[in-house]
């Protein structure tokens, strides 16, 4: 009987009710960097991956990003905070979509539509230093709706 | 019930062994315990969401499997996305007989079964994205006469004879973006009259031929969307005659020149065209070459989009078809110089928008005799901008110059000269540059200016913009404006609309005597994060006509009962300040049936401000976004909306009598007790 109170608590312990947080993936793992991302929507968790895994941003790389649309996008903005070691350091707005100028072939999916952005992306400036970087990124369309919300956390460690 | 249960299984009524009783109660208690929210979150079922009562449900995500009981029968739009249905039958909607608007993206929808939607004849849209669906009877949307709109994408269409379309006559609009869809051809004997709409965005759209277009081209003021399909070929004259309202083949033609799209569409009138690219299609192929755009001197065209296109640089004559183009887009075309039109052209809007030019002044004033409308925005260049640099387009209303840099020395006589039909300019986002005074003098009819983000530079005895009476709109937030510059609105006698937001004033002060005091016409202010401290009283009184002021986010903690005095009927912003008495002649004058937002304030529910708290009550209806509109103190309240605070101040009639009868009775207690130790002690002698 014993044992069967100790089941239950455990139970109850291992797999809670609700489901609050979505599991943190890793992007890429090699000597130099190391790239986790965690989906900060609570509607749905997203895919993300990239390749090759370099410490330089300069070099261009393939990204892939996948997400369920909640809401329409004839508008979307990407919202991204960006800190280093603890300490906020800038953010950045980007128009991706308008209506009457749509950068991407996916501007104007709606509600229900699977949005996949497979493409290579520059993202542009010198290799990262040392250190532990956080980047927050919101993609927010014309009602100010999170269309998806990732937060990454870059290590890098250069082996010079 | 575990009680019970051992009394049987032992056969004979007998009471169970003590501990085995205690032990089965512990079980009980701690199952009870433990799985009590998950037993009462199951039996509980989830509830769709009431946007206007017996109308409006939205029941997305819950995770149904049919339409929940208590959804009322006169349900007109009911949002039923995400949530999964398998298959929808006859029966699924029959209850909902008013039904107008049915989502059900995401559904996980394989089966669509006859007369579906039988019984909803008021249905005009239905939304079935994002659903695999294998099968759809023919007559599944028998009943469903007055269906408008009917969205089908990612549903794994292959061919529009999936779709059973002969039911489907007052069909509006079409969307079937992607999915698998190679031809844009339609089954015959289909009359769809009122079609104004088909998508066929992002599908497998290789070629189209002059029997593939048969059943689209006689449209009249058709949408057609083929975006994002690799489209290498269109047969000549498969859109000969046809009069479409707007055609979109942006990113069409992956690998092949876009000459051979546009020799397919002879004969084609149409108000929009859009033959650009995107920037995430891996084309090899997305340049215009001299002989291009040849084709376009047999469509009929007002609009035409190249955006993302790379037009190569020695494409001059590359331009000779657009003569009779009223609106053109060459954003981010890779232009290091601006096109030279043809002498005859009648193009009234050109955007220009992310290219790489150097300079604005090269345009020959014959190219653009016609041009209003120019917009030149997020150039990767800094532009130089001389003296008359703009004189080329002699007729222009509206100019967007925003997010570039200058190579200028001063602000901005003689880079707009010339411009004397201006009537909307924006300069927002650009660099820091000290103003002419005045610094418009040639662009009188200005109406609305745009100077955010600019960082303003100005000496405090200059009136920039003291010429500009029919300006109606000014933006200068964030260009660090001196705000102890009286001098600086001079002149705007018509101004109705002021952005202020994120100027700082020096000590936090508005004063009296301030730089508003010069735009009486003003109705709308906006001193959002202003890092206002203090607002002194005459601050807005010569501001009759003032309607609108938005102080939000600012550091205000009191305000005077009299700050707006002299102003009715005005909508105040007061959002996340540090507020927390609000005295009453403060709202009761101002708010003559307009709104007052006090969210993100520290508001004190204590009886000291029981007026105002009394006030908010019985005006509520005027007051914005009261879920964050909070009591920060007395403890006891802290964090509770006001609308859930009932405060009772003063002493109730019953309380008093309490406390009077109490009273009277320690004082004959005291009497007896005095008269009892006096006899005692009397006695005692």
């Amino acid at each position: 009987m014993k044992n069967f109170v100790i089941f239950l608590i455990i139970s109850q312990l291992l797999f809670p009710g609700e489901m609050k947080e979505w599991p943190t993936h890793t992007i890429c793992k090699t000597e130099e960097v190391e790239a986790y991302y965690k989906s900060c929507d609570p509607m749905q968790d997203a895919g993300l991956s990239m390749d090759p895994c370099y410490r330089s941003l300069g070099k261009r790389l393939m990204a892939k990003i996948g997400v369920i649309l909640r809401q329409d996008i004839n508008l979307l903005y990407m919202n991204s905070r960006i800190g280093y070691n603890g300490v906020y350091l800038f953010h950045e707005e980007k128009t991706l979509c308008e209506k009457t100028a749509p950068k991407f072939s996916f501007c104007g999916k709606k509600k229900g539509e699977f949005v996949l952005y497979n493409h290579s992306v520059k993202i542009g400036g010198p290799s990262l230093p040392k250190g532990e970087y956080f980047i927050n990124l919101e993609l927010i369309n014309e009602n100010n709706y999170i269309i998806a919300c990732v937060n990454f956390t870059v290590y890098s460690h250069p082996t010079v | 019930m575990l009680q019970q249960l051992i009394v049987t299984s032992q056969g004979e009524v007998r009471l169970p062994h003590f501990s085995s009783l205690t032990m089965a109660f512990a079980v009980c208690f701690v199952f009870l315990l433990v799985y009590h929210p998950v037993l009462s979150k199951e039996s509980q079922e989830p509830t769709c969401l009431e946007i206007i009562v017996n109308k409006t449900y939205n029941c997305e995500g819950l995770g149904l499997q049919e339409v929940p009981d208590l959804l009322p029968n006169s349900t007109e739009t009911l949002d039923f996305s995400f949530n999964s249905l398998y298959a929808l039958y006859n029966s699924v909607f029959s209850r909902l007989e008013n039904l107008e608007y049915l989502d059900l993206s995401r559904c996980s929808i394989n089966w669509i079964y006859n007369e579906a939607f039988g019984s909803n004849a008021r249905l005009s849209t239905v939304i079935l994205a994002g659903n695999p669906i294998l099968y759809i009877a023919d007559t599944a949307f028998l009943g469903a006469t007055s269906l408008q709109h009917l969205f089908l994408q990612e549903t794994s269409v292959q061919d529009l004879s999936f779709i059973p379309l002969k039911s489907l006559k007052g069909l509006v609009t079409l969307h079937l973006g992607n999915n698998f869809i190679s031809s844009i051809k339609f089954p015959p004997n289909i009359t769809l009259d009122n079609l104004k709409l088909v998508n066929f965005a992002l599908n497998r759209i290789n070629s189209i031929s002059v029997e593939d277009a048969r059943f689209l081209k006689q449209i009249k003021n058709l949408t057609l969307i083929l975006k994002g399909n690799n489209i290498e070929y269109i047969e000549p004259n498969a859109f000969n005659s046809s009069d479409f309202h707007h055609l979109d083949l942006t990113g069409c033609a992956w690998n092949t020149d876009l000459s051979s799209l546009l020799s397919g569409l002879i004969g084609l009138t149409t108000d929009t065209l859009r033959i650009g690219s995107f920037l995430d299609l891996d084309g090899n192929n997305f340049d215009v070459f001299p002989k291009t755009l040849n084709g376009l001197c047999n469509i009929t065209v007002k609009e035409l989009s190249l955006q993302y296109r790379k037009v190569s640089t020695e494409a001059k004559e590359a331009y000779s078809c657009l003569s009779k183009i009223e609106k053109l887009d060459l954003t981010w075309t890779y232009l290091d110089s601006i096109p030279r039109l043809n002498q005859s052209s009648i193009l009234k809007e050109l955007i220009l928008n992310e290219n790489k030019f150097s300079s604005l002044c090269n345009v020959s004033s014959e190219s653009y005799p016609l041009v209003t409308h120019l917009h030149l925005v997020g150039n990767k260049e800094i532009l130089d901008m001389g003296a008359k640099c703009l004189e080329g387009f002699p007729k222009l209303t509206y100019l967007d110059l925003s997010h570039n840099d200058f190579h200028v020395v001063k602000c901005c006589r003689v880079q707009f000269s010339g411009l004397s039909s201006l009537s909307h300019l924006n300069l927002s986002y650009g660099p820091p540059l000290p103003l002419d005074n005045p610094a418009f003098p040639e662009n009188k009819k200005l109406q609305i200016l745009d100077l955010s983000h600019f960082h303003l530079l100005t000496d405090e005895s200059s009136r920039p913009f003291s010429n500009l009476a029919d300006l109606k709109t000014l933006n200068l937030s964030h260009s660090l404006v001196n705000m102890s510059h009286t001098q600086l609105l001079d002149g705007l006698t018509n101004l109705a609309f002021l952005n202020m937001k994120g100027n700082s004033f020096y000590y936090g002060t508005l004063k009296g005597e301030n730089l508003f005091s010069k735009v009486l016409q003003l109705e709308t202010l906006i001193l959002s994060n202003c890092n206002l401290q203090v607002i002194e009283k005459p601050a807005f009184q010569k501001l009759k006509k003032l309607k609108t002021i938005d102080l939000s986010h600012n550091k205000l903690t009191a305000l005077a009962p009299d700050t707006f005095s002299g102003l009715h009927e005005i909508s105040l912003n007061l959002a996340s300040n540090m507020i927390s008495t609000i005295p009453i002649g403060l709202v009761q004058n101002t708010s003559g049936g307009n709104t007052i937002n006090l969210s993100y304030n520290p508001i004190d529910c204590s009886c000291s401000n029981i007026e105002f708290l009394t006030w908010f009550k019985q005006h509520e209806k005027i007051f914005l976004d009261k879920s964050n509109t909070r009591c920060a103190s007395p403890r006891s309240l802290a964090g509770r909306e006001l609308t859930e605070v009932t405060l009772t101040c003063g002493f109730s009639p019953m309380y008093i009598i309490v406390i009077v009868i109490i009273a009277i009775v320690c004082i004959i207690l005291t009497i007896f007790i005095v008269q009892y130790f006096r006899r005692r002690i009397y006695a005692a002698i």
